[in-house]
């Protein structure tokens, strides 16, 4: 029996089950309440920003494992800059993550190194210069109005920030040039090139947003935690990864959207923060948001495969 | 004239460069020379040596692992929590771990090769699950092991001519690889699949099967690393092993393997190895941190890659 879904169900149900999973988590106490679904939202306004500079990457056919170091780098910067203002701080972190993005995106294009190796360097370059810098240990010194960034009533201010960038990339990949140029990139770089696109400049381009967005994305966190900490962000490549492949982006470029991006951002978030409720310890969510990830590429691996050529 | 007609062959840029360092570090640092620092940077490469001998033969065959700084956490773990105080447990001690890191490859092998999937990524989730799977069962606990047997215990702090016995594990396990690499069918099968995996599906390799072996190898190799860990320091935080695949990579790729598959050769990742351990040796006595280090191996690996992509653009 063949069963016809609409893509909106498929998207609801299947491909992440997400409906499901917000009507398992009602058994769990607590999860409807008002502070957790705050917590919640706080928790995924953050990894959303990652998640939008990951999609929009991995459209074009590349990948970004410097995602959590260059976050960590840009909670350090802003806190280190906050003395001159706030503006100064978000600017020098935005400029800060735009650099390392910058020479990501350098590696790929002009040294032609594999996405995956590139952005790995990246990252522990970005990570040990942070570290470096700190000397390992958190910085401090905030003031007031950076510390409100961390809170808004009733909804975070992160999150509004979230959905706002979310938006604008959906319209960025939807409605301009620029977004379908990304695809066609990803798609097939060879033809995107022969018809005339700038394809090493996009490429460059895609990972300066990425990597200006998670040092935004790490200011939001110093904001909230109150502290610039060179150690957060070990697992935000993988959750990153794991919310785009959910959401239907690809390993091999060309496909993926900031919708689908989003339910596998809240997918990944209800399924982190119901664990979270039910006391699971951290170890366990390691091997979920693992073998999630393992389970997925291998999901895609076989559907590759089946696809006729 | 290719490379491999000339009787330079053996001699890739690798060696010079380690040449070179080890004269610059003797001028650099006196205590560099003496005869137990430098018992000390051979043994310094052991571990990370192991592990990138494995990855250097996955590389070769054209996939990534990079779940094997993973495979040598729950190694290390293991090979302390079956406490090898006598005979037998000493043998399951190092048995068992080699065997679940056997299984563990075989897993990503079967993940890569079976089903297609990306094996940066499907291997970065391996690591996730494993070291997940590793501070669940032991709580994020310290391990350790009393009474160690002495056999155990010789693996690593052992010595034959003021060298530990690691090294010369080390040693053999370059020499087997190199000789298996170059001198039988399965070394040649794993060269044509990083070739050119359709080519080499034609002309009749049997590609999955060569392909999980790679990964079973490499899981093997991380698990001995590991192995070897417990029995150097006998008590170990489990959060504190961790990250050796990078290292591996780095070393891998400095010497010369290709990330696109079908070139390297276990001996000149030996190579990179020292290149690496002597670095990190001198900033060690010249009093340089794990973070300036860790940037160093990032610097590090982006040269080597950016090097031998210029150097093959230009051939």
């Amino acid at each position: 029996m063949q069963v016809t879904l609409s893509p909106l169900t498929l998207r609801l149900f299947v491909k992440p089950p997400l409906i499901p999973l917000l009507l398992l988590a009602t058994f769990v106490d607590g999860f409807w309440s008002l502070g957790n679904l705050r917590t919640l939202a706080e928790s995924i306004s953050t990894d959303g920003l990652i998640v939008a500079g990951m999609t929009i990457v991995m459209i074009a056919g590349g990948f970004d494992l410097s995602v959590g170091a260059v976050m960590a780098m840009g909670g350090v910067t802003a806190v280190v800059l906050l003395p001159f203002g706030i503006v100064p701080a978000a600017l020098g972190a935005l400029i800060a993550g735009g650099i390392s993005g910058f020479l990501s995106g350098t590696l790929v294009t002009r040294l032609r190194i594999n996405p995956f190796i590139a952005t790995l360097a990246m990252m522990v370059m970005v990570r040990g210069a942070t570290l470096a810098y700190t000397d390992t240990r958190p910085v401090v010194g905030l003031d007031d109005t950076f510390l409100a960034l961390g809170q808004g009533d009733p909804l975070p201010y992160a999150f509004l920030i979230m959905i706002v960038v979310m938006l604008a990339a959906h319209v960025l990949l939807y409605h301009r040039p620029w977004g379908r140029h990304a695809y066609a990139v990803g798609a097939d770089e060879r033809a995107a090139q022969m018809t005339g696109l700038k394809v090493n400049r996009l490429k460059i381009e895609c990972y300066m947003l990425s990597g200006a967005l998670a040092a935004f994305a790490g200011l939001l966190l110093a904001a909230r935690l109150g502290t610039g900490s060179p150690i957060v962000g070990e697992m935000t490549p993988l959750t990153a990864a794991a919310a785009a492949l959910i959401g239907g982006a690809s390993l091999r470029g060309g496909e993926g959207s900031i919708m689908g991006a989003l339910c596998g951002l809240l997918f990944v978030g209800c399924l982190i923060n119901v664990m979270n409720l039910l006391g699971v310890p951290s170890y366990y969510q390691r091997m979920t948001i693992g073998g999630l990830l393992f389970a997925l590429v291998v999901v895609e691996g076989l559907l590759q495969r089946a696809r006729p050529r | 004239m290719t490379a491999a007609s000339t009787p330079w062959r053996f001699v890739t840029p690798i060696w010079p460069v380690l040449l070179v360092l080890v004269i610059g570090a003797s001028l650099l640092s006196g205590p560099f020379l003496s005869p137990a620092n430098i018992a000390a940077v051979l043994q310094q490469g052991v571990i990370t040596g192991i592990v990138a001998l494995g990855m250097t033969i996955v590389l070769i065959g054209g996939q990534f692992d990079l779940s094997t700084g993973a495979t040598v956490m729950m190694a290390a773990v293991m090979a302390l929590l079956l406490n090898p105080a006598d005979g037998t447990s000493t043998a399951l001690a190092i048995l068992l771990p080699v065997a679940l890191g056997g299984m563990i490859g075989l897993v990503n092998g079967l993940a890569v090769y079976r089903a297609g999937a990306n094996s940066i990524v499907a291997t970065i989730g391996m690591q996730f699950l494993v070291i997940g799977a590793v501070l669940a069962l032991v709580s994020g606990q310290h391990v350790r092991a009393d009474n160690m047997s002495e056999i155990f215990v010789s693996l690593s702090r052992a010595r034959l001519l003021g060298i530990p016995y690691s090294v010369y594990i080390f040693l053999g396990l370059v020499i087997a690889l190199s000789v298996m690499m170059s001198s039988t069918v399965f070394g040649r099968h794993v060269y044509a699949l990083g070739g050119d995996i359709e080519a080499a599906r034609r002309a009749g390799v049997k590609v999955v099967r060569t392909g999980i072996a790679t990964y079973v190898i490499s899981g093997m190799l991380a698990a001995l690393a590991g192995v070897l860990i417990a029995s150097l320091v006998g008590n170990l935080d489990p959060t504190a092993i961790r990250g050796y695949e990078f290292p591996a990579l780095t070393a891998a790729v400095l010497g010369g393997t290709s990330l696109t598959g079908g070139v390297g050769r276990p001996a000149d990742t030996a190579a990179a190895i020292w290149v690496i351990a002597v670095i990190t040796n001198v900033m060690t006595i010249l009093n340089y941190q794990y973070p300036v280090q860790l940037l160093v191996q990032g610097v590090v690996l982006t040269a080597a890659v950016a090097f031998y992509s210029w150097q093959r653009a230009r051939s």
